[in-house]
């Protein structure tokens, strides 16, 4: 019969709480940063300028075909043999961004050609330039449309931060399990990252919901 | 108002069958528990009875060279590998043998994945109250593996300050945690998932020393000799090198036991030794008979 100790992870709770405010601390700088990128990216894929446009679709289409396990391991202890040292916070952050960054292009480069095209042009009607067109009419309604997409995106973006266990980074997932290694109370200790988890995506989703309805409402969740 | 309440208990119903569902499984396998102990005395959990009649061993092993590794066609083996196979044998059943990573190599016993860890698992205190051990079948020291190039180490007291490796799940945590303690010298400890992980990092200069099985890190250091190399003495007293077995199954350990007794008396464990290490082994083993 197994019985579970609940109490071995109470009182570790100090080292577990450490964990999770890491995992907070990269998925909220992830979830800006690839925004940041995959805006850029999308944009210049959708647009197709010559030279870019064939660097990011192979940037996209590397980054979305190819597991992540894979790239951390390549980007940590493959990079270092061409010279290229940096720390794991830096690695695990770098990593992530590129990882988050080509599927939010690919959300944005699909909503921008959902935009029907007579914004376009309507716009062009008015005489503004291509650049001024893009930013400032495609683009907020880009993201309005595809927000709830990037919601999704942002969890998985959460739930990737687990895999930098494999570089030694101390976020919830790694701080579990070297926990869990040394008292051997493993059901107990990923139990409560379970918890933490479903408590964090909740969490997530439901704050990047109340900035959906807030600033991007689109016609069906406009409080009446 | 009787709309309300018939709803408020059709939402309650499955809420309570599934917790009846919950308390009455664990009721039932606490009663198989008693009935198997009280209807073979001879076997508590059974381990013996369960392979003999399923023909299978399950084994654990976990990738440390050359214990037990992947040749080229993808089939494994190493001197834990053999062992199992020996143990299969001596039962007349068939080896199951499957990879774990260090760290799942007490719950994998917990949750009965396998009957039976070899995988380079050293018999602590720690690991004792959790899980169960056989005799031990070999037996080894901890030291250190560095770049070659870097002569300031020598061993664990020359490390204040620097980045040790550590691979998770391996008892050679504790014995570091100690030594910074007892020594009062202060270094940084990275755990990673594999040993190749490790060996990587040490390479890429990214952690200064490793720490791990003395018999391991000749076989990593015979793999690179320009680039790193074997320090230290034992840092411990010598580690004995037990199989993993279930808690409380009296049976299976004592089948294990002679097993271990039989090999070391006829000579076969010696032979499987200088097959894969390649010297004899040196450090005799407890109980000596």
């Amino acid at each position: 019969m197994i019985h579970l100790d609940f109490g071995t992870p109470l009182r570790n709770m100090p080292a577990i709480l450490q964990g999770l405010l890491l995992t907070i601390e990269l998925t909220v700088i992830v979830c800006a940063l690839s925004l940041i990128l995959g805006i850029l990216v999308g944009f210049i894929r959708y647009q197709k300028t010559r030279g870019l446009y064939q660097i990011c679709s192979v940037y996209v289409e590397v980054i979305r075909n190819t597991p992540f396990l894979v790239q951390i391991y390549l980007l940590y202890f493959g990079l270092p043999q061409f010279g290229i040292h940096m720390d794991r916070i830096t690695a695990a952050i770098l990593s992530l961004t590129l990882f988050n960054g080509a599927f939010v292009a690919e959300i944005i480069r699909a909503g921008i050609q959902q935009i029907p095209k007579g914004q376009w042009e309507a716009a062009e009607c008015l005489n503004l330039k291509h650049m001024d067109i893009l930013v400032r009419i495609i683009l907020p309604q880009t993201i309005r449309n595809v927000f709830p997409t990037l919601i999704n995106q942002a969890v998985i973006a959460l739930y990737t931060t687990t895999l930098l266990s494999a570089c030694d980074v101390r976020e919830l997932m790694q701080t579990s399990s070297l926990l869990a290694a040394r008292s051997f109370r493993v059901i107990e200790y990923y139990l409560v990252a379970a918890v933490f988890y479903l408590l964090l995506s909740n969490l997530l989703s439901w704050a990047l919901g109340i900035i959906n309805r807030k600033y991007f409402p689109s016609t069906g969740s406009i409080r009446r | 108002m009787k709309k309300k309440r018939t709803a408020f208990i059709k939402a309650l119903l499955p809420m309570v069958l599934a917790a009846a569902v919950i308390t009455g499984c664990s009721k039932t396998s606490t009663t198989t528990a008693s009935t198997e102990s009280d209807s073979s005395s001879a076997s508590s959990s059974g381990t013996l009875q369960r392979v003999l009649q399923d023909k299978v061993l399950r084994v654990g092993v976990t990738r440390a060279e050359p214990f037990a590794m992947e040749n080229e066609n993808g089939e494994l083996e190493g001197y834990d590998v053999d062992l199992a196979n020996a143990l299969a044998e001596s039962l007349n059943v068939e080896a199951d043998i499957q990879m774990l990573s260090l760290d799942a190599r007490v719950s994998s016993l917990q949750t009965n994945l396998v009957d039976i860890v070899f995988g380079d698992f050293t018999a602590t205190l720690e690991r004792y109250q959790s899980i169960s051990f056989s005799d031990p079948y070999t037996a080894t020291g901890v030291r250190l593996l560095v770049r070659a190039d870097n002569d300031s180490i020598n061993s664990l007291a020359d490390c204040d300050g620097l980045t040790i490796g550590i691979v998770k799940g391996s008892a050679n945590q504790m014995v570091c945690e100690q030594y910074m303690e007892d020594n009062g010298i202060n270094f940084e400890i990275t755990f990673l998932d594999q040993h190749e992980d490790c060996v990587a990092a040490l390479r890429n200069e990214q952690i200064d020393v490793f720490i791990e099985d003395g018999q391991y890190l000749e076989y990593i250091a015979s793999q690179y000799p320009d680039d790193l190399k074997v320090v230290g003495d034992s840092l411990t007293a010598e580690t004995y090198i037990c199989a993993g077995l279930q808690k409380g199954d009296s049976d299976w350990k004592d089948y294990v036991d002679w097993f271990i007794f039989t090999i070391n008396t006829d000579g076969t464990n010696q032979e499987l030794y200088k097959k894969w290490f390649g010297t004899e082994m040196t450090i005799p083993l407890n109980p000596q008979y």
